[in-house]
Protein backbone atom coordinates (compact mmCIF):
# COMPACT_ATOMS: atom_id res chain seq x y z
CA UNK A 1 0.00 0.00 0.00
CA UNK A 2 2.72 2.44 0.98
CA UNK A 3 6.36 2.03 0.19
CA UNK A 4 9.12 4.43 1.05
CA UNK A 5 12.56 4.11 -0.53
CA UNK A 6 15.71 5.81 0.81
CA UNK A 7 13.73 8.88 1.76
CA UNK A 8 15.59 12.00 2.81
CA UNK A 9 14.03 15.16 4.14
CA UNK A 10 14.44 17.88 6.71
CA UNK A 11 14.00 21.53 7.55
CA UNK A 12 16.18 23.98 5.63
CA UNK A 13 19.77 22.79 5.88
CA UNK A 14 18.98 20.39 8.68
CA UNK A 15 18.75 16.80 7.42
CA UNK A 16 16.41 14.88 9.66
CA UNK A 17 15.62 11.77 7.62
CA UNK A 18 18.75 10.12 6.28
CA UNK A 19 17.54 7.47 3.89
CA UNK A 20 14.45 5.77 5.28
CA UNK A 21 13.01 2.69 3.62
CA UNK A 22 9.88 0.97 4.78
CA UNK A 23 6.64 -0.44 3.56
CA UNK A 24 3.10 -1.11 4.69
CA UNK A 25 0.77 -3.77 3.33
CA UNK A 26 -3.01 -3.41 3.22
CA UNK A 27 -4.81 -4.24 6.45
CA UNK A 28 -1.76 -3.96 8.69
CA UNK A 29 -1.01 -1.88 11.73
CA UNK A 30 2.60 -0.82 11.41
CA UNK A 31 4.23 1.14 14.18
CA UNK A 32 7.29 3.31 14.17
CA UNK A 33 8.94 3.71 17.54
CA UNK A 34 11.84 5.89 18.48
CA UNK A 35 13.09 8.51 20.88
CA UNK A 36 12.42 12.25 20.78
CA UNK A 37 13.94 13.89 17.75
CA UNK A 38 14.51 10.63 15.90
CA UNK A 39 12.45 11.87 12.95
CA UNK A 40 9.13 10.12 13.48
CA UNK A 41 6.97 13.17 12.97
CA UNK A 42 9.14 14.40 10.13
CA UNK A 43 8.62 11.07 8.39
CA UNK A 44 4.83 11.34 8.65
CA UNK A 45 4.85 14.98 7.57
CA UNK A 46 6.98 14.09 4.56
CA UNK A 47 4.72 11.23 3.53
CA UNK A 48 1.67 13.48 3.81
CA UNK A 49 3.32 16.20 1.72
CA UNK A 50 3.54 18.91 4.37
CA UNK A 51 7.33 18.79 4.13
CA UNK A 52 8.92 18.20 0.74
CA UNK A 53 11.25 15.24 0.40
CA UNK A 54 14.75 16.20 -0.72
CA UNK A 55 15.41 12.81 -2.24
CA UNK A 56 14.05 9.29 -2.28
CA UNK A 57 10.71 7.92 -3.29
CA UNK A 58 7.26 7.56 -1.76
CA UNK A 59 4.77 5.32 -3.50
CA UNK A 60 1.16 5.07 -2.43
CA UNK A 61 -0.93 2.41 -4.17
CA UNK A 62 1.63 2.42 -7.00
CA UNK A 63 1.38 6.19 -7.48
CA UNK A 64 4.52 8.19 -6.88
CA UNK A 65 3.49 10.87 -4.41
CA UNK A 66 6.89 12.30 -3.44
CA UNK A 67 6.20 15.64 -5.11
CA UNK A 68 2.46 15.88 -4.62
CA UNK A 69 0.97 18.74 -2.60
CA UNK A 70 -0.65 17.72 0.70
CA UNK A 71 -4.25 18.11 -0.50
CA UNK A 72 -3.68 15.74 -3.41
CA UNK A 73 -2.24 13.10 -1.11
CA UNK A 74 -5.30 13.35 1.14
CA UNK A 75 -7.48 12.97 -1.92
CA UNK A 76 -5.65 9.78 -2.88
CA UNK A 77 -6.60 8.30 0.50
CA UNK A 78 -3.63 8.90 2.74
CA UNK A 79 -4.70 10.83 5.83
CA UNK A 80 -2.75 12.17 8.79
CA UNK A 81 -3.90 12.64 12.38
CA UNK A 82 -1.35 15.26 13.33
CA UNK A 83 0.71 15.36 16.49
CA UNK A 84 -0.94 17.25 19.34
CA UNK A 85 -4.37 16.72 17.72
CA UNK A 86 -4.53 20.18 16.10
CA UNK A 87 -8.25 20.58 16.51
CA UNK A 88 -9.84 23.76 15.16
CA UNK A 89 -10.74 25.37 18.46
CA UNK A 90 -13.12 27.97 17.07
CA UNK A 91 -15.09 25.53 14.93
CA UNK A 92 -17.80 23.28 16.32
CA UNK A 93 -17.32 19.53 16.55
CA UNK A 94 -19.52 19.05 13.51
CA UNK A 95 -17.63 21.67 11.51
CA UNK A 96 -14.34 20.07 12.54
CA UNK A 97 -15.58 16.80 11.12
CA UNK A 98 -17.00 18.37 7.98
CA UNK A 99 -13.73 20.10 7.21
CA UNK A 100 -12.14 16.66 7.28
CA UNK A 101 -14.18 15.79 4.22
CA UNK A 102 -13.00 18.86 2.38
CA UNK A 103 -11.66 16.77 -0.50
CA UNK A 104 -15.01 15.01 -0.99
CA UNK A 105 -17.54 17.03 -2.93
CA UNK A 106 -20.43 14.56 -2.88
CA UNK A 107 -22.63 15.61 0.06
CA UNK A 108 -24.31 12.19 0.23
CA UNK A 109 -21.00 10.49 0.96
CA UNK A 110 -20.14 13.17 3.51
CA UNK A 111 -23.43 12.62 5.30
CA UNK A 112 -23.04 8.86 5.54
CA UNK A 113 -19.44 9.24 6.64
CA UNK A 114 -20.54 11.65 9.35
CA UNK A 115 -22.97 9.01 10.63
CA UNK A 116 -20.22 6.41 10.66
CA UNK A 117 -18.10 8.69 12.82
CA UNK A 118 -20.97 9.29 15.22
CA UNK A 119 -21.42 5.53 15.54
CA UNK A 120 -17.74 5.05 16.18
CA UNK A 121 -17.54 7.94 18.67
CA UNK A 122 -20.91 8.42 20.37
CA UNK A 123 -19.28 11.04 22.62
CA UNK A 124 -18.83 13.32 19.64
CA UNK A 125 -22.47 13.02 18.67
CA UNK A 126 -23.48 14.41 22.06
CA UNK A 127 -21.31 17.43 21.44
CA UNK A 128 -21.81 18.32 17.80
CA UNK A 129 -22.47 21.99 18.45
CA UNK A 130 -19.78 22.44 21.06
CA UNK A 131 -16.60 24.26 20.05
CA UNK A 132 -13.63 22.00 19.39
CA UNK A 133 -11.50 23.86 21.91
CA UNK A 134 -13.84 23.03 24.78
CA UNK A 135 -13.43 19.26 24.48
CA UNK A 136 -11.25 17.22 26.82
CA UNK A 137 -7.95 15.83 25.57
CA UNK A 138 -9.36 12.38 24.90
CA UNK A 139 -12.39 13.76 23.10
CA UNK A 140 -10.14 15.99 21.03
CA UNK A 141 -8.09 12.97 20.02
CA UNK A 142 -11.26 11.17 18.98
CA UNK A 143 -12.30 14.24 17.04
CA UNK A 144 -8.91 14.37 15.32
CA UNK A 145 -9.21 10.71 14.35
CA UNK A 146 -12.80 11.24 13.24
CA UNK A 147 -11.78 14.26 11.21
CA UNK A 148 -9.17 12.29 9.33
CA UNK A 149 -11.61 9.42 8.76
CA UNK A 150 -13.97 11.89 7.08
CA UNK A 151 -11.76 11.91 4.01
CA UNK A 152 -12.42 8.17 3.58
CA UNK A 153 -8.75 7.27 3.80
CA UNK A 154 -7.19 3.97 2.81
CA UNK A 155 -4.21 4.60 5.04
CA UNK A 156 -4.50 6.40 8.38
CA UNK A 157 -1.33 7.81 9.88
CA UNK A 158 -1.53 8.59 13.58
CA UNK A 159 1.13 10.78 15.10
CA UNK A 160 1.48 10.12 18.85
CA UNK A 161 -2.21 9.72 19.63
CA UNK A 162 -1.44 9.03 23.32
CA UNK A 163 0.36 12.31 24.06
CA UNK A 164 -0.93 14.01 27.17
CA UNK A 165 -3.75 11.58 27.85
CA UNK A 166 -4.61 9.66 31.01
CA UNK A 167 -3.78 5.91 30.92
CA UNK A 168 -7.43 4.96 30.86
CA UNK A 169 -8.10 7.22 27.87
CA UNK A 170 -5.01 5.89 26.10
CA UNK A 171 -6.42 2.39 26.44
CA UNK A 172 -9.64 3.68 24.93
CA UNK A 173 -7.84 5.27 21.97
CA UNK A 174 -5.86 2.09 21.30
CA UNK A 175 -9.06 0.06 21.34
CA UNK A 176 -10.40 2.41 18.69
CA UNK A 177 -7.29 1.85 16.58
CA UNK A 178 -7.85 -1.91 16.78
CA UNK A 179 -11.47 -1.37 15.80
CA UNK A 180 -10.37 0.67 12.80
CA UNK A 181 -8.13 -2.17 11.73
CA UNK A 182 -10.99 -4.66 12.09
CA UNK A 183 -13.02 -2.42 9.78
CA UNK A 184 -10.35 -3.00 7.14
CA UNK A 185 -8.27 0.14 7.53
CA UNK A 186 -4.51 0.22 7.19
CA UNK A 187 -2.74 2.09 9.96
CA UNK A 188 0.64 3.65 10.42
CA UNK A 189 1.11 4.42 14.09
CA UNK A 190 3.91 6.56 15.43
CA UNK A 191 4.32 6.36 19.19
CA UNK A 192 6.62 7.09 22.05
CA UNK A 193 4.60 4.71 24.15
CA UNK A 194 6.41 1.83 22.49
CA UNK A 195 5.01 -0.98 24.61
CA UNK A 196 1.39 -0.10 23.96
CA UNK A 197 2.04 0.47 20.26
CA UNK A 198 3.86 -2.82 19.76
CA UNK A 199 1.10 -4.73 21.53
CA UNK A 200 -1.49 -3.78 18.95
CA UNK A 201 0.77 -3.62 15.89
CA UNK A 202 1.56 -6.34 13.36
CA UNK A 203 5.02 -5.06 12.51
CA UNK A 204 7.28 -2.37 13.80
CA UNK A 205 10.22 -0.21 12.78
CA UNK A 206 12.70 1.32 15.18
CA UNK A 207 13.97 4.71 14.08
CA UNK A 208 17.09 6.36 15.46
CA UNK A 209 18.47 9.75 14.33
CA UNK A 210 16.75 9.59 10.98
CA UNK A 211 17.53 5.99 10.13
CA UNK A 212 15.69 2.71 10.50
CA UNK A 213 17.84 0.56 12.77
CA UNK A 214 15.56 -2.38 13.26
CA UNK A 215 12.47 -3.89 11.70
CA UNK A 216 10.56 -6.97 12.70
CA UNK A 217 7.24 -8.48 13.69
CA UNK A 218 5.79 -6.56 16.61
CA UNK A 219 5.91 -9.42 19.11
CA UNK A 220 9.52 -10.13 18.12
CA UNK A 221 10.38 -6.50 18.80
CA UNK A 222 8.65 -6.70 22.14
CA UNK A 223 10.96 -9.57 23.07
CA UNK A 224 14.08 -8.01 21.53
CA UNK A 225 16.70 -7.20 24.16
CA UNK A 226 17.94 -4.05 22.52
CA UNK A 227 14.43 -2.67 22.14
CA UNK A 228 13.55 -3.65 25.66
CA UNK A 229 16.57 -1.83 26.99
CA UNK A 230 16.18 1.27 24.91
CA UNK A 231 12.42 1.78 24.75
CA UNK A 232 10.56 -0.53 27.05
CA UNK A 233 12.37 0.31 30.28
CA UNK A 234 13.68 -3.18 31.06
CA UNK A 235 16.91 -1.84 32.56
CA UNK A 236 14.88 0.30 34.84
CA UNK A 237 12.94 -2.67 36.14
CA UNK A 238 16.12 -4.47 37.17
CA UNK B 1 -30.62 26.15 11.44
CA UNK B 2 -30.07 26.67 7.77
CA UNK B 3 -32.37 29.63 7.33
CA UNK B 4 -31.52 31.19 10.66
CA UNK B 5 -28.43 32.84 9.21
CA UNK B 6 -30.64 35.05 7.02
CA UNK B 7 -32.75 36.47 9.85
CA UNK B 8 -30.47 39.43 10.62
CA UNK B 9 -30.70 40.36 6.95
CA UNK B 10 -34.40 41.09 7.40
CA UNK B 11 -33.54 43.18 10.42
CA UNK B 12 -31.09 45.18 8.34
CA UNK B 13 -33.64 45.75 5.60
CA UNK B 14 -36.27 46.79 8.12
CA UNK B 15 -33.82 49.26 9.66
CA UNK B 16 -32.98 50.72 6.25
CA UNK B 17 -36.63 51.26 5.38
CA UNK B 18 -37.61 52.59 8.80
CA UNK B 19 -34.73 55.03 8.84
CA UNK B 20 -35.72 56.38 5.44
CA UNK B 21 -39.37 56.77 6.48
CA UNK B 22 -38.35 58.43 9.72
CA UNK B 23 -36.07 60.90 8.01
CA UNK B 24 -38.58 61.72 5.27
CA UNK B 25 -41.47 62.28 7.68
CA UNK B 26 -39.42 64.36 10.05
CA UNK B 27 -38.06 66.44 7.20
CA UNK B 28 -34.50 65.42 7.89
CA UNK B 29 -33.72 63.67 4.65
CA UNK B 30 -30.19 65.06 4.74
CA UNK B 31 -29.43 62.36 7.30
CA UNK B 32 -29.64 59.83 4.50
CA UNK B 33 -26.54 61.20 2.81
CA UNK B 34 -24.19 60.08 5.57
CA UNK B 35 -25.94 56.75 5.83
CA UNK B 36 -25.45 56.25 2.10
CA UNK B 37 -21.75 56.90 2.54
CA UNK B 38 -21.78 54.47 5.47
CA UNK B 39 -23.14 51.83 3.15
CA UNK B 40 -20.20 52.18 0.78
CA UNK B 41 -17.68 52.14 3.62
CA UNK B 42 -19.48 49.08 4.97
CA UNK B 43 -18.44 47.24 1.82
CA UNK B 44 -14.83 47.58 2.92
CA UNK B 45 -15.68 46.60 6.47
CA UNK B 46 -17.57 43.41 5.68
CA UNK B 47 -14.94 42.46 3.11
CA UNK B 48 -12.18 43.04 5.65
CA UNK B 49 -14.14 41.15 8.31
CA UNK B 50 -14.31 38.09 6.06
CA UNK B 51 -10.58 38.32 5.40
CA UNK B 52 -9.51 39.03 8.98
CA UNK B 53 -12.14 37.53 11.20
CA UNK B 54 -12.93 34.36 9.32
CA UNK B 55 -9.80 33.59 7.30
CA UNK B 56 -7.45 35.13 9.87
CA UNK B 57 -5.40 37.20 7.44
CA UNK B 58 -4.85 40.75 8.62
CA UNK B 59 -4.72 43.60 6.12
CA UNK B 60 -3.61 47.10 7.03
CA UNK B 61 -3.96 48.18 3.42
CA UNK B 62 -7.61 47.81 2.67
CA UNK B 63 -8.21 51.52 2.23
CA UNK B 64 -5.84 51.22 -0.72
CA UNK B 65 -8.18 48.80 -2.50
CA UNK B 66 -11.11 51.11 -1.86
CA UNK B 67 -9.07 53.95 -3.35
CA UNK B 68 -7.91 51.88 -6.31
CA UNK B 69 -11.55 51.27 -7.19
CA UNK B 70 -12.48 54.90 -6.65
CA UNK B 71 -9.56 56.36 -8.54
CA UNK B 72 -9.94 53.96 -11.46
CA UNK B 73 -13.47 55.10 -12.06
CA UNK B 74 -12.54 58.72 -11.33
CA UNK B 75 -9.77 58.75 -13.92
CA UNK B 76 -11.69 56.86 -16.59
CA UNK B 77 -14.84 58.96 -16.29
CA UNK B 78 -13.09 62.33 -16.24
CA UNK B 79 -10.31 61.78 -18.79
CA UNK B 80 -11.36 63.77 -21.86
CA UNK B 81 -10.91 61.70 -25.01
CA UNK B 82 -12.10 64.40 -27.43
CA UNK B 83 -8.56 65.23 -28.65
CA UNK B 84 -7.99 61.55 -29.49
CA UNK B 85 -11.43 61.08 -30.98
CA UNK B 86 -10.09 59.83 -34.28
CA UNK B 87 -7.71 57.36 -32.75
CA UNK B 88 -8.57 53.84 -33.92
CA UNK B 89 -9.12 52.41 -30.44
CA UNK B 90 -11.11 55.36 -29.20
CA UNK B 91 -13.48 55.24 -32.15
CA UNK B 92 -13.73 51.48 -31.74
CA UNK B 93 -14.65 51.95 -28.06
CA UNK B 94 -17.11 54.62 -29.07
CA UNK B 95 -18.87 52.42 -31.58
CA UNK B 96 -19.02 49.62 -29.00
CA UNK B 97 -20.81 52.00 -26.65
CA UNK B 98 -17.99 52.03 -24.11
CA UNK B 99 -17.84 55.81 -24.04
CA UNK B 100 -20.26 58.52 -23.15
CA UNK B 101 -20.41 62.23 -23.87
CA UNK B 102 -21.32 64.96 -21.44
CA UNK B 103 -20.95 68.69 -21.05
CA UNK B 104 -19.23 69.86 -17.90
CA UNK B 105 -20.33 72.95 -15.93
CA UNK B 106 -17.97 75.13 -17.99
CA UNK B 107 -19.66 74.13 -21.24
CA UNK B 108 -16.82 71.92 -22.40
CA UNK B 109 -17.69 68.65 -24.10
CA UNK B 110 -16.12 65.66 -22.47
CA UNK B 111 -15.92 62.24 -24.07
CA UNK B 112 -15.11 59.68 -21.40
CA UNK B 113 -15.46 56.01 -20.54
CA UNK B 114 -18.89 55.09 -19.29
CA UNK B 115 -19.10 54.26 -15.58
CA UNK B 116 -20.04 50.68 -16.43
CA UNK B 117 -16.76 50.18 -18.23
CA UNK B 118 -15.00 51.96 -15.38
CA UNK B 119 -16.58 49.59 -12.87
CA UNK B 120 -15.46 46.54 -14.84
CA UNK B 121 -11.95 47.96 -15.28
CA UNK B 122 -11.77 48.82 -11.57
CA UNK B 123 -12.74 45.28 -10.60
CA UNK B 124 -10.22 43.77 -13.02
CA UNK B 125 -7.40 46.09 -11.94
CA UNK B 126 -8.08 45.46 -8.26
CA UNK B 127 -8.24 41.74 -8.84
CA UNK B 128 -4.95 41.73 -10.73
CA UNK B 129 -3.17 43.93 -8.17
CA UNK B 130 -4.43 41.96 -5.19
CA UNK B 131 -3.56 38.70 -6.95
CA UNK B 132 -0.02 39.81 -7.76
CA UNK B 133 0.78 41.20 -4.32
CA UNK B 134 -1.19 38.44 -2.62
CA UNK B 135 1.02 35.63 -3.90
CA UNK B 136 4.16 36.78 -2.09
CA UNK B 137 2.72 38.54 0.97
CA UNK B 138 0.18 35.90 1.95
CA UNK B 139 3.10 33.61 2.72
CA UNK B 140 3.63 35.88 5.71
CA UNK B 141 1.76 35.51 8.97
CA UNK B 142 0.59 37.72 11.79
CA UNK B 143 2.69 40.83 12.38
CA UNK B 144 4.68 40.31 9.22
CA UNK B 145 1.57 40.21 7.07
CA UNK B 146 0.33 43.36 8.81
CA UNK B 147 3.62 45.12 8.00
CA UNK B 148 3.60 44.02 4.38
CA UNK B 149 0.02 45.18 3.80
CA UNK B 150 0.83 48.43 5.59
CA UNK B 151 3.70 48.91 3.16
CA UNK B 152 1.43 48.21 0.24
CA UNK B 153 -1.12 50.74 1.51
CA UNK B 154 1.58 53.36 1.89
CA UNK B 155 2.83 52.81 -1.65
CA UNK B 156 -0.65 53.24 -3.11
CA UNK B 157 -1.20 56.35 -0.99
CA UNK B 158 2.04 57.96 -2.18
CA UNK B 159 1.37 57.04 -5.81
CA UNK B 160 -2.08 58.63 -5.66
CA UNK B 161 -0.71 61.65 -3.84
CA UNK B 162 2.12 62.19 -6.30
CA UNK B 163 0.57 61.11 -9.60
CA UNK B 164 -0.38 63.89 -12.01
CA UNK B 165 -3.11 61.78 -13.53
CA UNK B 166 -4.59 61.31 -10.04
CA UNK B 167 -4.77 65.03 -9.39
CA UNK B 168 -2.03 64.90 -6.73
CA UNK B 169 -3.13 66.22 -3.33
CA UNK B 170 -6.37 67.68 -4.72
CA UNK B 171 -7.69 64.37 -5.94
CA UNK B 172 -10.21 64.21 -8.74
CA UNK B 173 -13.52 66.01 -8.77
CA UNK B 174 -16.37 66.58 -11.21
CA UNK B 175 -17.02 62.87 -11.56
CA UNK B 176 -20.22 62.12 -13.49
CA UNK B 177 -23.15 60.15 -12.16
CA UNK B 178 -23.43 56.39 -12.52
CA UNK B 179 -26.58 55.86 -14.49
CA UNK B 180 -28.04 52.37 -14.05
CA UNK B 181 -30.33 51.67 -17.03
CA UNK B 182 -31.89 55.11 -16.61
CA UNK B 183 -33.65 53.79 -13.52
CA UNK B 184 -31.19 54.73 -10.86
CA UNK B 185 -28.61 57.43 -10.72
CA UNK B 186 -25.69 57.15 -8.34
CA UNK B 187 -24.86 60.79 -7.74
CA UNK B 188 -24.80 63.31 -4.95
CA UNK B 189 -27.87 65.17 -6.16
CA UNK B 190 -30.16 66.17 -3.32
CA UNK B 191 -33.22 65.32 -5.39
CA UNK B 192 -32.05 61.73 -5.79
CA UNK B 193 -30.92 61.06 -2.28
CA UNK B 194 -33.62 58.53 -1.41
CA UNK B 195 -32.99 56.38 -4.45
CA UNK B 196 -29.25 56.72 -3.86
CA UNK B 197 -29.74 55.57 -0.31
CA UNK B 198 -31.63 52.48 -1.38
CA UNK B 199 -29.21 51.73 -4.20
CA UNK B 200 -26.27 51.82 -1.80
CA UNK B 201 -27.92 49.57 0.76
CA UNK B 202 -29.10 47.23 -1.96
CA UNK B 203 -25.46 46.66 -2.88
CA UNK B 204 -24.57 46.05 0.77
CA UNK B 205 -27.46 43.60 1.27
CA UNK B 206 -26.42 41.65 -1.84
CA UNK B 207 -22.82 41.59 -0.62
CA UNK B 208 -23.90 40.42 2.82
CA UNK B 209 -25.97 37.65 1.27
CA UNK B 210 -22.95 36.57 -0.73
CA UNK B 211 -20.59 36.64 2.25
CA UNK B 212 -22.97 34.87 4.64
CA UNK B 213 -23.38 32.07 2.16
CA UNK B 214 -19.65 31.95 1.60
CA UNK B 215 -18.88 31.74 5.31
CA UNK B 216 -21.31 28.87 5.84
CA UNK B 217 -20.21 26.95 2.78
CA UNK B 218 -17.54 24.33 2.31
CA UNK B 219 -15.16 27.07 1.19
CA UNK B 220 -16.02 29.13 4.27
CA UNK B 221 -15.21 26.21 6.51
CA UNK B 222 -11.87 25.87 4.78
CA UNK B 223 -11.21 29.57 5.37
CA UNK B 224 -12.09 29.32 9.04
CA UNK B 225 -9.90 26.25 9.40
CA UNK B 226 -6.97 28.29 8.05
CA UNK B 227 -7.62 30.83 10.77
CA UNK B 228 -7.56 28.15 13.42
CA UNK B 229 -4.56 26.17 12.33
CA UNK B 230 -2.97 26.36 8.93
CA UNK B 231 -0.79 23.31 9.47
CA UNK B 232 -3.75 21.12 10.41
CA UNK B 233 -5.85 22.54 7.59
CA UNK B 234 -3.14 21.58 5.14
CA UNK B 235 -2.86 18.08 6.57
CA UNK B 236 -6.54 17.38 5.96
CA UNK B 237 -6.50 18.52 2.38
CA UNK B 238 -7.06 22.28 2.36
CA UNK B 239 -4.64 24.17 0.13
CA UNK B 240 -3.80 27.21 2.28
CA UNK B 241 -2.16 29.30 -0.43
CA UNK B 242 -5.09 28.92 -2.79
CA UNK B 243 -7.78 29.77 -0.26
CA UNK B 244 -5.88 32.69 1.21
CA UNK B 245 -5.40 34.18 -2.23
CA UNK B 246 -9.06 33.62 -3.02
CA UNK B 247 -10.35 35.41 0.07
CA UNK B 248 -7.77 38.19 -0.27
CA UNK B 249 -8.74 38.99 -3.86
CA UNK B 250 -12.44 38.67 -3.08
CA UNK B 251 -12.23 41.11 -0.22
CA UNK B 252 -10.06 43.51 -2.24
CA UNK B 253 -12.55 43.51 -5.11
CA UNK B 254 -15.45 44.06 -2.75
CA UNK B 255 -13.68 47.05 -1.20
CA UNK B 256 -12.99 48.40 -4.69
CA UNK B 257 -16.65 48.11 -5.69
CA UNK B 258 -17.50 50.17 -2.61
CA UNK B 259 -14.91 52.70 -3.74
CA UNK B 260 -16.32 52.93 -7.25
CA UNK B 261 -19.86 53.71 -6.14
CA UNK B 262 -18.72 55.98 -3.33
CA UNK B 263 -16.77 58.03 -5.86
CA UNK B 264 -19.77 58.43 -8.15
CA UNK B 265 -21.93 59.27 -5.17
CA UNK B 266 -19.71 61.96 -3.75
CA UNK B 267 -18.53 63.18 -7.16
CA UNK B 268 -14.94 63.42 -6.07
CA UNK B 269 -12.14 61.45 -4.47
CA UNK B 270 -8.93 62.45 -2.72
CA UNK B 271 -5.78 60.59 -1.69
CA UNK B 272 -6.96 60.59 1.94
CA UNK B 273 -9.17 57.62 1.05
CA UNK B 274 -6.05 55.50 0.66
CA UNK B 275 -4.41 56.77 3.83
CA UNK B 276 -3.01 54.45 6.45
CA UNK B 277 -5.28 55.98 9.08
CA UNK B 278 -8.29 54.91 7.02
CA UNK B 279 -6.99 51.35 6.89
CA UNK B 280 -6.40 51.38 10.62
CA UNK B 281 -9.92 52.65 11.15
CA UNK B 282 -11.38 49.77 9.12
CA UNK B 283 -9.37 47.28 11.15
CA UNK B 284 -10.51 48.96 14.37
CA UNK B 285 -14.16 48.77 13.35
CA UNK B 286 -13.86 45.08 12.53
CA UNK B 287 -12.18 44.48 15.89
CA UNK B 288 -14.84 46.42 17.78
CA UNK B 289 -17.58 44.47 16.01
CA UNK B 290 -15.88 41.24 17.03
CA UNK B 291 -13.45 39.85 14.47
CA UNK B 292 -15.34 36.76 13.35
CA UNK B 293 -18.73 38.42 13.49
CA UNK B 294 -19.76 39.91 10.19
CA UNK B 295 -22.96 41.39 11.59
CA UNK B 296 -21.12 42.94 14.50
CA UNK B 297 -18.64 44.51 12.11
CA UNK B 298 -21.43 45.84 9.90
CA UNK B 299 -23.38 47.34 12.81
CA UNK B 300 -20.31 48.95 14.35
CA UNK B 301 -19.31 50.16 10.89
CA UNK B 302 -22.66 51.88 10.48
CA UNK B 303 -22.66 53.43 13.96
CA UNK B 304 -19.06 54.61 14.06
CA UNK B 305 -18.87 55.80 10.47
CA UNK B 306 -22.17 57.58 10.86
CA UNK B 307 -21.06 59.41 13.99
CA UNK B 308 -17.80 60.30 12.35
CA UNK B 309 -19.36 61.45 9.06
CA UNK B 310 -21.99 63.52 10.86
CA UNK B 311 -19.13 65.21 12.65
CA UNK B 312 -20.18 64.19 16.17
CA UNK B 313 -16.66 63.08 16.90
CA UNK B 314 -15.31 66.48 15.92
CA UNK B 315 -11.65 66.93 15.25
CA UNK B 316 -10.84 64.19 17.73
CA UNK B 317 -12.13 61.64 15.25
CA UNK B 318 -9.09 59.42 15.04
CA UNK B 319 -8.36 59.84 18.73
CA UNK B 320 -11.83 58.60 19.65
CA UNK B 321 -11.35 55.59 17.39
CA UNK B 322 -8.12 54.91 19.22
CA UNK B 323 -9.79 55.14 22.63
CA UNK B 324 -12.61 52.84 21.53
CA UNK B 325 -10.10 50.31 20.27
CA UNK B 326 -8.13 50.35 23.51
CA UNK B 327 -11.28 49.96 25.63
CA UNK B 328 -12.62 47.12 23.52
CA UNK B 329 -9.33 45.27 23.60
CA UNK B 330 -9.14 45.67 27.37
CA UNK B 331 -12.67 44.74 28.33
CA UNK B 332 -14.15 42.60 25.60
CA UNK B 333 -11.49 41.52 23.13
CA UNK B 334 -14.01 39.40 21.23
CA UNK B 335 -15.97 42.51 20.31
CA UNK B 336 -19.01 44.27 21.68
CA UNK B 337 -21.39 41.77 20.15
CA UNK B 338 -19.97 38.73 21.85
CA UNK B 339 -22.83 36.44 22.84
CA UNK B 340 -21.75 36.48 26.48
CA UNK B 341 -22.10 40.24 26.72
CA UNK B 342 -25.74 40.13 25.73
CA UNK B 343 -26.32 37.28 28.12
CA UNK B 344 -24.93 39.21 31.07
CA UNK B 345 -26.83 42.37 30.17
CA UNK B 346 -30.03 40.38 29.81
CA UNK B 347 -29.40 38.58 33.10
CA UNK B 348 -28.70 41.88 34.78
CA UNK B 349 -31.94 43.44 33.55
CA UNK B 350 -34.02 40.35 34.28
CA UNK B 351 -32.62 39.96 37.77
CA UNK B 352 -33.48 43.59 38.54
CA UNK B 353 -37.03 43.23 37.29
CA UNK B 354 -37.93 39.83 38.65
CA UNK B 355 -36.33 40.08 42.04
CA UNK B 356 -38.61 42.96 42.89
CA UNK B 357 -41.70 41.22 41.58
Amino acid sequence: MLSVKSLESGYGKLRVLKGISMQIDPGEIVTIIGANGAGKTTLLNTISGIIKATSGEIEFNRTKISNFPAEKIVKLGCSLVPEGRQIFNTLTVKENLLIGSHTIKNSQIVKSELNNIYNLFPVLKDRINQLGGTLSGGEQQMLAIGRSLMSKPKLIMLDEPSTGLAPLIIKNIFEIIIKLKEQGNTILLVEQNAKAALRIADRGYVIETGQIVLEDKADALLRNDEVQNAYLGKEYKK
Amino acid sequence: MNKKKYYPLFGLMAFIILFQLFSSFSGKEFLLIQLTMCAYYSMVIIALCTLMGYAGQISLGHAAFFAIGGYTTAVLTTLNLIPDKDNFFISLFNSLGFLSLRVNPYGIEILHFSPWIALVVAVVITYVISFIIGIPILKLKGHYLAMATLGFGTIIYRVLLGGKIFGEADGISDIPEFNIFNLLKINGDNADRIENYYAAWFIVVISMLLLINLIHSRVGRALRSLHGNEHAANSIGVNPARYKLFVFTLSAVMAAVGGVFMTHFSGSIGPGEAGVLKSVRYVAIVAVGGMANIWGALIMGIILNYLSLRGYLGSYDEAIFGVILVLIMLFTPDGIFKAGNFGSIKNFIFSKIFKKA
